[in-house]
């Protein structure tokens, strides 16, 4: 509450002060009334202020980044013009006055008129629009509260307050001491202007030095404080300045004191004075904040919530969708905040200031893939807070799978898994007709090879979600009242009980579901990024279960699947090789090396002929393979963000 | 020559205006000191009106209460549970009657350590140097941090093996029935079940487990330890207003938790009502406590795309927002998320609008021997009837739940949970003396 209350106080202030400047001169002058054109410059300053403020947050209708700067640049510059026309003016008509020549002060007071209503409405309205900007935000964020629409009013209503005493301290003083300390304060405020819009422009990329800092006294004099907020408010103050920002201010106020302090200067010079300000002021005023930005490419911006308190920054998302991107800045801090949006080399792709607590804004930013950084800075100083998002473009893996070469590797794989399912079912046909035979022994050596196929291509197979169940279910899967079907049945059935009793129908029903699998292959979803994935899977269900003993709890043939798994992850590899040597070409001999270590570790133990009993390797062995699996694990957990970066 | 035009206008006008001009300026002086004011004190409010700060280290948690502590409290950073099986003697009056005495020191002792005290006055350092100390003493000069203890009872107290060995049966709760067996569970049974168990829970490590150790201690003889299990890092606040912990998939858990102070969710999911189980009202202001030691794959995790880790869950990682919103705390659309993520499946959307409230903490205890971290969630919730708020929902992660594949269930537990200590009265008292 008291930070959006020092916000109102701060924007006010500004404007307060050069309004009661005028008012009180001109009240001095004996022309009270005259105040006319100033209140309808004022007047008309809010009202636009408020109105093209509602605009800008209730639409979405927009500037980019530079072009607000620019636009924002354009009217400091003239409002710097014009107030410092506006002290010189001041100066040469009381030089009339007290001649009390008033047919002169009157023709100076009618060429006067117009300009001290534009010069009204420019100081107003150069701190209006940033102000209405920050009061929408807290309307809109009413939802969350109303504080802060009471707390910036209220600071609004202490800035008018505040310029009303100062106009009566004014009225009191002696004459020659009240113009000589409104202009130096004029003075002082337009160079503070000048400064601040320097640095705006430093921002904005256009001048540079933005981080050579001249002096830092933000330890001190937090801008969030009531008296940095008065020195920024009355003076543009900011507690970080860079030497660019000192050295322009310098520039303008000593040479401007030193012409406003001599006496009866030729016309001639003031002219020069104010024609050189308006050369040199490349000042942007105080941005008046991001502008949400035009929708015109047609496509629903991305939205990002970034969610700020003092000590951290958090965006809902650390992907967006590249393109122009909507981000809100939703502040739960007790500090003012503000944010900006860092393409990778530092440059401000965007920011919006003045972001009170209980309140959010939003900003819209053109964001091409590519890694950004958020910032958060709460107080509106410092380094803040950082958090990295990246852009990626909508539909990347689709422009991806359009390389043949990485069709190609879909359609062989394809080709492949059509290939080892029938051979799965070639290999359980046989066996149920072992079973149908009462061949015991030669069911049980049919058993682990029927195997070898489905466990080559197990991920895909699985893709098939009801088919899985059926045909590789373990018993510790098993649900209460679910029917037990597929090959552990059989497994149990001749490893357990010793026999192909009662096996028949199971041996039948498996046969069935290999061969609707077989059917079904061409209708799986095979590409590119789902055989990457695949690869991972496959020795991801080699370290859960089978390095465990668990797969094949009853006939020990894990060694078996295991090797099945293996080659069926390293044909996946050899078909997007082609694709990884270009893309990622580090990864390919990563692969095969740990591939072929895995590979040597299983043929130890088929050095003998055929795989042992998994029973037979001791915690040891156990370990030596699991450690092996783990290894040729890692890279290939790197396959599919290779083959679709 | 005459004064200028303007000096004598102003001191004219200073005279006959002035009282209209000092009460305007006494009523402009008079907004602006009220506004300052205004705005001041407002601020002021906004401050203390931020809510409660939970009890800090030094202020202890009570132990008295209608409910037990260490459900609804906000929860603290360790984690030390221990079940206990009795030791009985075939002769039922005697054991109930050891289990009184057991409970009676047990009472008096937590409601001591939960103070920061010793179990007994000078329990650590006795008067006489050839008595063992009945106080630990690692706990010594230790704030309270915040310790509570929480005492659950389980079924096989009530009927061990078919047998009815404290004459106890009938008066088991029916929501205190065997958990099933879920699809995919390997519990370790010896580390599963238990006649009581006690959860320790509190901001140092050191006082979690110099509590349940000086049970132990006092249990000697009645009771011995069955198992244990220490927890790290808080899986789930009862405080939404704070960041909610990450488990050890990285991913906040907790968000839609029961708060500590929702009074209106505790009345309703949490403690047992007073007609729930007539044949148990000794458990009215109760609660049931769900304890199952998860074991993560986080290897297999570890090497998961982080599309696929936030599809499996259901949630972006960085800000806890469900997927198709963009903050944490956004309402859940289950339809929005994949029908098989976490939170699509365990939201209480999901489930019938049951909820229960969860109090996990992480674990890694050692390596499983291939080269892996022992790691994963000890998975606590307390609920008010398990049987439809937490067996159907477990019932529907296990067979669905994407994330089942990096998950196992090694250990499970049920336990009543009685409710709060009264001052003078001890642990589960309205049991053991209908």
């Amino acid at each position: 509450m008291l930070a959006n209350y020092l916000i109102g106080l701060r924007e006010g202030l500004e404007a307060s002060l050069v309004v009661t400047i005028l008012v009180a001169y001109l009240v001095r002058a004996g022309h009270g009334d005259r105040l006319r054109p100033v209140w309808a410059g004022v007047l008309a300053a809010v009202a636009v202020s408020l109105g093209f403020g509602a605009l800008l947050s209730f639409t979405s209708s927009s500037l980019s980044f530079q072009s607000q700067e620019a636009f924002g640049g354009v009217l400091s510059i003239v409002a710097v013009g014009f107030v410092t026309w506006m002290i010189f003016w001041m100066r040469r008509t009381a030089r009339s006055l007290s001649t009390e020549l008033r047919e002169r002060v009157d023709a100076a007071l009618s060429l006067g008129a117009g300009a001290l209503a534009l010069t009204a409405f420019l100081a107003v309205g150069r701190e209006g629009l940033e102000t209405s900007l920050f009061i929408w935000s807290a309307v809109q964020s009413t939802g969350e509260g109303v504080q802060p629409v009471v707390g910036a009013t209220l600071g609004l209503l202490t800035a008018v307050a505040l310029g009303y005493l100062f106009y009566r301290g004014a009225l009191r003083i002696n004459l020659s001491r009240f113009f000589t300390w409104t202009g130096a304060a004029l003075i002082v405020v337009a160079g503070g202007v000048l400064a601040y819009g320097v640095h705006d422009l430093q921002e904005a990329g256009l001048l540079p030095g933005l981080d050579a800092l001249a002096f830092d006294i933000s330890g001190a004099v937090p801008a969030d404080s009531w008296y940095g907020t008065l020195l920024r408010g009355t003076l543009n103050l900011t507690p970080q300045t860079t030497w660019l920002q000192a050295t322009v201010w310098l520039l303008y106020v000593v040479p401007v004191s030193v012409i406003f302090l001599r006496p009866a200067p030729a016309r001639a010079a003031v002219r020069a004075a104010t024609a050189v300000l308006a050369g040199i002021g490349l000042s942007a005023c105080s941005s008046p904040a991001s502008v949400t930005s035009a929708t015109g490419s047609g496509e629903a911006p991305a939205r990002v919530v970034v969610t700020a308190t003092d000590t951290a920054c958090t965006p809902s998302s650390a992907r967006l969708t590249a393109g122009t991107v909507t981000l809100r800045l939703k502040n739960i801090g007790s500090r003012v905040n503000e944010l900006y949006v860092l393409r990778a080399d530092g440059s401000i792709a965007g920011e919006r200031e003045n972001v009170g607590p209980g309140t959010s804004a939003e900003l819209t930013v053109d964001m091409p893939a590519g890694s950004y950084t958020l910032q958060c800075k709460p107080g509106m100083s410092g380094d803040g807070i950082k958090a990295a998002v990246t852009a990626t473009a909508a539909g990347s893996t689709a422009a991806r799978a359009a390389d043949p070469r990485l069709e190609q590797a879909a359609t062989a794989y394809r080709a492949y898994v059509l290939a080892e399912a029938r051979r799965s079912l070639a290999g359980a046909t046989q066996l149920r007709d072992a079973i149908k035979a009462g061949d015991a022994a030669r069911s049980k050596a049919l058993y682990a090879t029927s195997r070898i196929g489905w466990e080559r291509i197990e991920p895909v197979a699985e893709s098939f979600g009801d088919l899985d169940p059926r045909i590789d279910l373990r018993e510790a899967d098993l649900e209460a009242g679910q029917t037990w079907t597929g090959w552990h049945v059989i497994e149990k059935g001749l490893f357990a009980g010793g026999g192909t009793t009662g096996l028949q129908p199971v041996a039948d029903r498996l046969v069935t579901d290999l061969a609707e699998l077989v059917r079904r292959v061409p209708e799986a979803q095979v590409t590119a990024v789902t055989m990457a994935n695949g690869a991972k899977e496959l020795l991801d269900e080699v370290s859960h279960t089978k390095v465990t003993g668990e797969e094949e709890a009853f006939s020990h043939t894990d060694l078996v699947d295991i090797q099945a798994n293996v080659e069926g992850a390293r044909q996946i590899v050899t078909l997007l090789t082609p694709v990884l040597t270009g893309a990622a070409p580090d990864l390919v001999p990563q692969l095969e090396s740990t591939l072929t270590q895995l590979q040597g570790v299983l043929d130890e133990h088929r050095a003998s002929g055929a795989f042992p009993s998994y029973t037979t390797l001791a915690p040891a062995e156990r370990r030596t393979l699991s450690d092996a699996v783990d290894a040729a694990s890692e890279p290939l957990s790197r396959l599919t963000a290779a083959i679709a970066s | 020559m005459n004064a200028p035009p303007w000096t004598a206008g102003s001191a004219g006008s200073a005279g006959s205006a002035g009282t209209s001009r000092r009460a305007a300026l006494g009523l402009f002086g008079g907004l602006v000191g009220g506004a300052v004011a205004g705005g001041g004190a407002a601020a002021w409010a906004v401050r203390t009106g931020d809510g409660e700060p939970a009890a800090t280290a030094g202020t202890p948690v009570p132990f008295h209460g209608d409910h037990q502590a260490g459900i609804a409290t906000a929860v603290q950073d360790r984690l030390h549970m221990a079940a206990f099986d009795l030791r009985t003697t075939g002769d039922a009056g005697a054991d109930r009657a050891a289990l009184i005495r057991l409970l009676r020191r047990w009472t008096a002792a937590a409601e001591r350590m939960t103070r920061g005290l010793e179990t007994v006055e000078g329990g650590a350092i006795p008067a006489v140097a050839d008595a063992p100390p009945e106080d630990t003493g690692e706990a010594l000069a230790l704030p309270p941090a915040r310790l509570t203890l929480t005492l659950g009872l389980g079924g096989s107290l009530f009927e061990h093996d078919g047998r009815d060995r404290l004459g106890l049966r009938s008066r088991r709760p029916a929501a205190l029935a065997d958990l099933p067996r879920f699809k995919g569970d390997d519990l370790d049974a010896a580390r599963s079940g238990g006649d009581l168990v006690v959860q320790a829970c509190a901001d140092d490590p050191q006082v979690a487990v110099h509590a349940v150790r000086n049970l132990a201690r006092i249990a000697t003889g009645t009771a011995a330890v069955r198992w244990s299990q220490l927890g790290f890092g808080r899986t789930s606040s009862t405080t939404p207003a704070e960041q909610t912990p990450r488990n050890l998939f990285g991913f906040k858990d907790g968000t839609a938790n029961i708060a500590g102070d929702d009074a209106e969710a505790l009345g309703r999911h949490v403690w047992v009502g007073a007609g729930d189980d007539p044949a148990a009202g000794w458990m009215t202001g109760g609660s049931y406590l769900v304890a199952r030691r998860i074991a993560m794959r986080v290897e297999s995790w570890d090497r998961t795309s982080l599309r696929e880790q936030e599809d499996v869950t259901g949630r972006h990682k960085l800000s806890g927002a469900p997927l198709g919103a963009t903050a944490e705390h956004d309402m859940v659309r289950v339809g929005a998320l994949p029908a098989t993520s976490h939170v699509a499946l365990a939201h209480p959307d999901s489930n019938g609008g049951h909820r229960i409230l969860r109090r996990g903490y992480s674990y890694v205890d050692g390596s499983d021997g291939l080269g892996h971290l022992d790691a994963g969630l000890f998975f606590l919730a307390f609920c008010r009837d398990p049987r439809t708020q937490y067996v159907p929902l477990q019932t529907r992660l296990a067979r669905s739940d994407a994330m089942a594949e990096y998950l196992t269930h090694t250990a499970s537990g049920l336990y009543a949970v009685p409710p709060g200590v009264g001052p003078g009265e001890y642990w589960a008292q309205p049991l053991l003396e209908a």
